[in-house]
């Protein structure tokens, strides 16, 4: 070992180094601060879990527990660390006991003890057992606003009153309410009785909520419970089995994260390869000198190694400072985003887990270009030249070791054997379709013969003898298309869900409105408002061949939760009528919705995603059947409609006249936006007038999502940086590079007379080019390989954004070209005969 | 991973193009009417989810029991199945004209089960069904009227005004009533689906073993009126 | 009048804190048409001073004139019309654009230069040379001989006044270091360009019309 010798090495490439440790820094940071940023969710999303139950097991039926389930309970309730709580849900209605004023309301009925875990958010601070004691109900702020009740009033619930005591802010076991249909009220079980409420005919929610304090015991308490319990009408869940879908959103976004973690780790591997590999080029006079001398190969790469150990050391111990500060930053960072209780943890094991990380991200990152130096052979001295590239065992072995180990921080990162596999081929698709693409690009731009000097220059620069051009367009392509993918990926998710919930979005539905109530309903609201009528029909035939019996979907609802399941053409269809394409379809045949829009026979516009179904076409006569009545409707054009959530437009698989369904049996229903503060109001006026009408607020639903893309887009925004970090290091030891051929030419070009800027129109030509061109290829790649993710993973119809791609495209060319002139600065400030010394043996 | 958020958004807007409440949306099953050549009469079986025979096949709700029971027993009646899942009384008396057209003998009436579990005010769910029955009666149709209950959570007044409404209405357009059409089956859990509302499908068959006397008059006053 | 006058160069680098004069104060004159070799063993200052007749470098002190124009003091940029039209350089070392042609590095001089003739007058200069046939050859495909006719090609292509070689023969066999002066002096004589010639090779300094010696970095008794 030669201490003073590796000193050298690095000492006299500063830039390389820099990038070297830079690249180290990275990775390590990126992993650490993502595994470390999943592990504080993981944790807290145990503790939400149990919140979200308010106990470890909860035991819930819509029928009142069976004799053999109610002694199992009781029993438990006996037995030391362990109790028991019961909760009473149901709809009632609440009247005011000074007037006639009445109010369906969602009650929840709590024994003391309710909730285990997490609290009732009162608006008085207060704990919420001192608050909810016998006589006494807790409400939603809804329930004051549209019955015109203060603090202090009281309220008719059955048969008794009880006094207003608080305003409740939030409940641990339902933090959004999507479909309430009214105002929620706390009461106390030891006032249930004298409700009178629950009697034979009630139907209520009957839950028990269970605290285990040894975690242990858990699975085999709620073993015993399910094996008492009716298994079709009672439902035993854990903290852990029963996994909310809130959960399952967190775990699929850590997941998305550590993938970026992943790529990044890729991206900084490949900075930490070219960056050595420019490193070594510089040094290989020396090495031939050192193998002249009588060093060994052994002996040279042990240098090597030692020198790279040493900076991916001071790396490792960078990234994990910067990790743990971010560590500490995280919860101003994030915070409002993340589950309530997220503490974050700096644990030894991961602080371990990085050193770790750090040896062998540079032992694997580090063996090719190390490896290579193998080759370089004492002659070389005399030859000036540095040996070829090529592609053989060592090679492949090196390229396999950089894949199983990044395979291995998949599988350790995501525990999911197939999406690992997914993953690592993923990977090697990509880097051979680049590959290939880079060839082939280039060999096509070899060919070409441009008129302009500097720009025929710049293209022969990319066509060096020996020159890695191929390499670098690969590193770069890779890295670019999958920041450009993550981009993609990233504008996609935010036009579909944070530009779907702009301020002016409907907040407020309204169902049922009858046919006769829409004039009404228009001056009440009193602006333009879209009614969307629904009419419910089966299809009996198609071309007079009956639809062949089938099972329709089992429950209604899993079509609603699943829109992806195969048109059924025994399902209940809800058909509409209108003249007008909605802004998110298109015509897929036929040039108008109705082209025959004078016709007899009704006219019916089909989905395409029917097509699935059934091999619709123009002019095809389909038979409904609206209740008993039958209607003949000829096919008149197919529509393809874009999935989006955007005004939450429904999608109708059959679009029909007016004039067919005018007189068919409808409901109507449309979607308004009301201010925030007026919609206690509105909702009374209107139910004053329309009672039939039902009016559904999802306006607090709708701020809750918003503040979650939010917080997603920053987060993902955030974690993304650090690839594109990595990106922009690749870019910058992608130019270091190829320095020396292009100081060589530089001085050339001078010496022969060219000026300055000619030179520096030649240079920033060639990364022009060599930006054009990997940022193209990787355009192209990412389009797909976004596409593919958004359409699968997703579930969304992809938009490619050309026009901000190619502006993403430009600024990497931009990019690039800046760098690589940077780079290249001190080159053009020389004066040609100092390389000419350096370079000519006197 | 944004799977809950795309459900989230999907659900809302599903939300909007059904009818909210218990009753789920969308797709309902109904009985496929047998393409029977011999019928005498047309008996409509006009609702809502109970009618429709949510969360059951088709062949397994209460009207497709019924038309089997009744050919079983020689009456050759053509059961329709008019049901509409989570509609209300409103929405139904809109439809009243519409269900006409296919020229029934005997109506069951079965609404307002959806009002009352959105809290609608009484007094518009009693004159929806009162004018139901009204048209149906006008044009010659026997009227069967589904007695209702509604959960007794709802409180004790509103529960006894809604139970009110189905004899009052058929007291006044002399039609038939039927006291609880869910008698025997209501709140037992052998009976009903986990959601406590809908019959399964031995929920139905008890169901038509009910009803049956009271469609069996009916068609005695369509034969012998 | 001469073409090219060097007065009372000095240069001297500075190394850590000793101070080393490579030339001092070094005056001469060479004339239209001259062929002048500067000959001197190794460390005598030749190709430094080379380097600053032919502006690639400056002197510390003294003055370069180049058909009476001063071009000490030129930047880069002054510089480049002067290296284009007026020097023609050969090195030892060859020098060749590594990503270009033989016919491509002989053109390129030329197509600075704005020269629609430019591939004509390679192609001329090629065969006058005798490796026409290798002219779509890369630098690294050519033999030392071959490189070194290519790079005389390019020296020659603007039609300098002045030609500098700096040991043009010092890598080469002495078949082709024989062959690359006969080549050189017959195109000095066809075109009539002023050649400077350094070498530490008595010999062929012997050939030329004049010799100027350096030692440790002053000029001794010239020999005609």
């Amino acid at each position: 070992m030669h201490l003073r010798f590796i000193f050298r090495q690095v000492t006299s490439s500063p830039r390389q180094t820099g990038v070297f440790v830079a690249c180290v820094v990275l990775s390590i940071v990126t992993l650490v601060s993502i595994g470390g940023f999943g592990e504080s969710v993981n944790r807290a999303l145990l503790k939400d879990a149990r919140r979200l139950l308010a106990g470890d097991i909860i035991v819930q039926s819509r029928f009142p527990f069976e004799p053999a389930l109610e002694d199992a309970l009781e029993d438990l309730a006996t037995q030391p660390g362990i109790s028991v709580a019961r909760t009473y849900e149901f709809i009632t209605i609440v009247g005011d006991p000074r007037g006639d004023e009445t109010l369906l309301s969602e009650l929840k009925v709590v024994e003391p003890g309710y909730p285990f875990y997490g609290e009732v958010a009162l608006q008085s601070g207060a704990p919420f057992s001192e608050v909810l004691r016998p006589g006494r109900v807790a409400v939603g702020q809804n329930l004051l606003d549209r019955m015109g009740l203060a603090l202090g009033d009281r309220i008719r619930i059955g048969g008794e009153t009880f006094e207003i005591a608080d305003i409740v802010l939030g409940e641990p076991d339902q933090p959004v309410d999507f479909f309430s249909l009214g105002p929620r009220i706390f009461l106390s079980a030891s006032d249930l009785v004298a409700t009178g409420l629950i009697q034979q005919g009630s139907r209520v929610f009957y839950k028990a909520l269970i605290l285990v304090s040894d975690d242990r015991a858990v699975d085999a308490i709620a073993g015993e419970l399910a094996e008492v319990a009716d298994p079709v009408q009672v439902d035993v869940d854990t903290f852990l089995t029963n996994q909310s879908s809130l959960q399952r959103f967190y775990e699929d976004f850590l997941t998305f994260l550590r993938l970026i973690g992943i790529f990044t780790l890729m991206l900084a591997g490949l900075g930490i390869q070219s960056s050595l590999t420019a490193l070594i080029r510089e040094r290989e006079e020396t090495i031939a000198i050192m193998r002249t001398l009588g060093a060994t190969g052994r002996f040279v790469i042990i240098q090597f190694y030692t020198v790279a150990h040493a900076l991916g050391a001071l790396g490792t111990l960078v990234g994990l400072a910067l990790a743990i500060l971010l560590q500490l930053v995280f919860p101003f960072l994030f915070g409002p985003f993340l589950p309530p209780q997220v503490e974050f943890v700096i644990s030894p094991t991961s602080i371990g887990e990085g050193i770790l990380l750090g040896i062998f991200v540079v032992s694997v990152f580090t063996f090719l270009p190390i490896n290579r130096l193998r080759a370089l052979k004492p002659r070389y001295i005399f030859q000036k030249q540095s040996p070829a590239a090529s592609f053989g065992k060592v090679e492949s072995l090196a390229q396999g070791m950089i894949l199983v180990f990044l395979a291995a921080m998949t599988y350790r990162y995501l525990q999911n054997a197939e999406r690992t596999a997914y993953f690592s081929a993923g990977i090697v698709v990509l880097v051979l379709v680049v590959t290939l693409l880079g060839q082939g690009a280039l060999k096509f731009l070899q060919r070409r013969r441009l008129r302009r000097l500097d720009a025929r220059q710049a293209l022969r620069g990319l066509f060096r003898p020996r020159n890695a051009t191929l390499a670098i367009i690969v590193t770069l392509s890779t890295s670019l298309s999958v920041l450009f993918t993550i981009y993609l990926v990233q504008r996609n998710l935010d036009a579909s869900f944070v530009q779907a919930y702009p301020a002016d979005a409907p907040n407020v539905f309204l169902l049922d409105i009858q046919p006769d109530q829409r004039q009404g309903v228009r001056e009440f609201i009193g602006e333009a408002v879209e009614f969307t009528p629904l009419v419910s029909a089966r299809i009996r035939s198609i071309n007079g061949q009956p639809i062949p019996p089938g099972e329709s979907s089992e429950a209604g609802f899993d079509r609603g939760r699943d829109p992806d399941a195969a048109p059924n053409l025994n399902d209940v269809f809800s058909l509409t009528y209108r003249s007008e394409l909605n802004e998110n379809e298109t015509l897929v045949t036929g040039d108008a919705l109705f082209p025959r829009d004078g016709a007899e026979i009704a006219q019916v516009s089909v989905l395409q995603s029917l097509l699935e179904a059934h091999p619709f076409q123009i002019g095809d006569q389909i038979e409904f059947d609206i209740q008993g009545v039958r209607l003949m409707a000829e096919v008149a054009s197919i529509r393809a409609a874009v999935r989006e959530a955007e005004g939450f437009a429904p999608l109708f698989s059959f679009v029909l006249r007016e004039q067919d369904l005018l007189a068919a049996p409808q409901t109507i229903v449309t979607a308004v936006n009301v201010s925030r503060e007026n919609v206690p109001q509105f909702q009374n006026d209107l139910v004053r007038r329309y009672p039939n009408i039902t009016v559904i607020d999802i306006g607090a639903t709708l701020d809750t999502l918003a503040a979650l893309v939010a917080d997603i887009t920053t987060i993902i925004r955030f974690f993304t940086l650090f690839s594109l970090i990595a990106g922009v290091l690749i870019i910058i030891s992608s130019v270091l590079a190829t320095r020396f051929a292009r100081i060589q030419e530089a001085v050339y070009f001078k010496v022969l007379g060219a000026r300055k800027r000619f030179v520096l129109r030649v240079f920033a030509l060639e990364n022009v080019f060599l930006g054009l061109l990997s940022a193209a290829l990787a355009l192209v790649l990412s389009q797909a390989a976004a596409g593919i993710l958004i359409t699968q993973f997703f579930e969304l119809d992809f938009r490619p954004f050309i026009g901000s791609s190619l502006l993403v495209m430009a600024g990497t060319v931009i990019l690039v070209t800046t760098v690589g002139l940077l780079a290249s600065v001190s080159i053009l400030q020389k004066k040609p005969i100092t390389f000419m010394r350096e370079q000519t043996v006197e | 991973m944004y799977r809950v958020l795309v459900w989230l958004s999907l659900s809302l807007a599903i939300l909007s193009a059904c009818r909210a409440g218990s009753d789920p949306p969308l797709a309902q099953p109904a009985e496929t009417p047998p393409q029977s050549p011999a019928t005498e009469l047309t008996l409509l079986a006009f609702g809502d989810s109970l009618t429709a025979g949510f969360g059951v096949e088709p062949e397994e709700s209460y009207p497709a029991l019924l038309e089997g029971k009744l050919r079983a027993g020689g009456n050759l009646v053509e059961v329709i199945n008019a049901g509409i899942s989570g509609e209300t009384s409103s929405a139904a008396l809109s439809r009243v004209d519409w269900m006409l057209k296919t020229g029934p003998d005997i109506v069951i009436v079965e609404t307002g089960g959806n009002d009352a579990l959105r809290g609608v005010d009484l007094e518009l769910t009693a004159a929806n069904i009162d004018q139901i029955v009204g048209r149906f009666t006008q044009e010659g149709v026997v009227v069967i009227v589904a007695g209702m209950q509604i959960i007794q959570n709802l409180g004790r007044d509103y529960a006894g005004d809604f139970a009110a409404i189905y004899p009052a209405v058929s007291a006044r357009h002399d039609a038939i009533l039927i006291p609880f059409f869910l008698e025997g089956v209501a709140a037992d859990p052998a009976l009903n689906q986990a959601d406590f509302i809908h019959p399964n499908a031995a929920g139905y068959r008890t169901l038509v073993d009910h009803i049956y006397p009271f469609v069996l008059e009916a068609i005695e006053q369509v034969r012998n009126p | 009048m001469p073409i090219l006058s060097a007065k009372n160069i000095v240069k001297s680098y500075t190394i850590g804190d000793r101070k080393l004069d490579v030339l001092q104060d070094v005056s001469l004159d060479i004339h239209s048409g001259e062929v002048v070799a500067i000959v001197g063993s190794s460390g005598s200052g030749k190709t430094t001073l080379l380097g600053m007749l032919s502006g690639l470098d400056q002197p510390t002190s003294g003055r370069i004139l180049i058909e009476s124009e001063d071009i000490t003091d030129k930047g880069e940029d002054d510089l480049a019309p002067v290296r284009n039209r007026t020097i023609g350089f050969i090195f030892q070392s060859f020098h060749l654009v590594p990503s270009l042609t033989a016919i491509e590095n002989v053109m390129f001089p030329a197509e600075i230069g704005n020269d629609p003739q430019a591939r004509r007058k390679a192609e001329q200069l090629l065969r006058r040379v005798g490796i026409w046939e290798r002219a779509d050859n890369y630098p690294h495909q050519l033999s030392g001989g071959e490189k070194q006719r290519v790079a005389i090609c390019r020296a020659l292509i603007n039609e300098p006044k002045i030609i500098f070689a700096d040991e043009p023969t010092g890598n080469l066999d002495s078949k082709n270091s024989r062959e690359i002066l006969d080549l050189l002096f017959e195109l000095h004589r066809e075109k009539k360009t002023t050649l400077v010639l350094v070498t530490h090779n008595m010999e062929i300094a012997g050939l030329t019309d004049r010799t100027i010696p350096l030692q440790d970095g002053r000029i001794g008794a010239e020999t005609v």
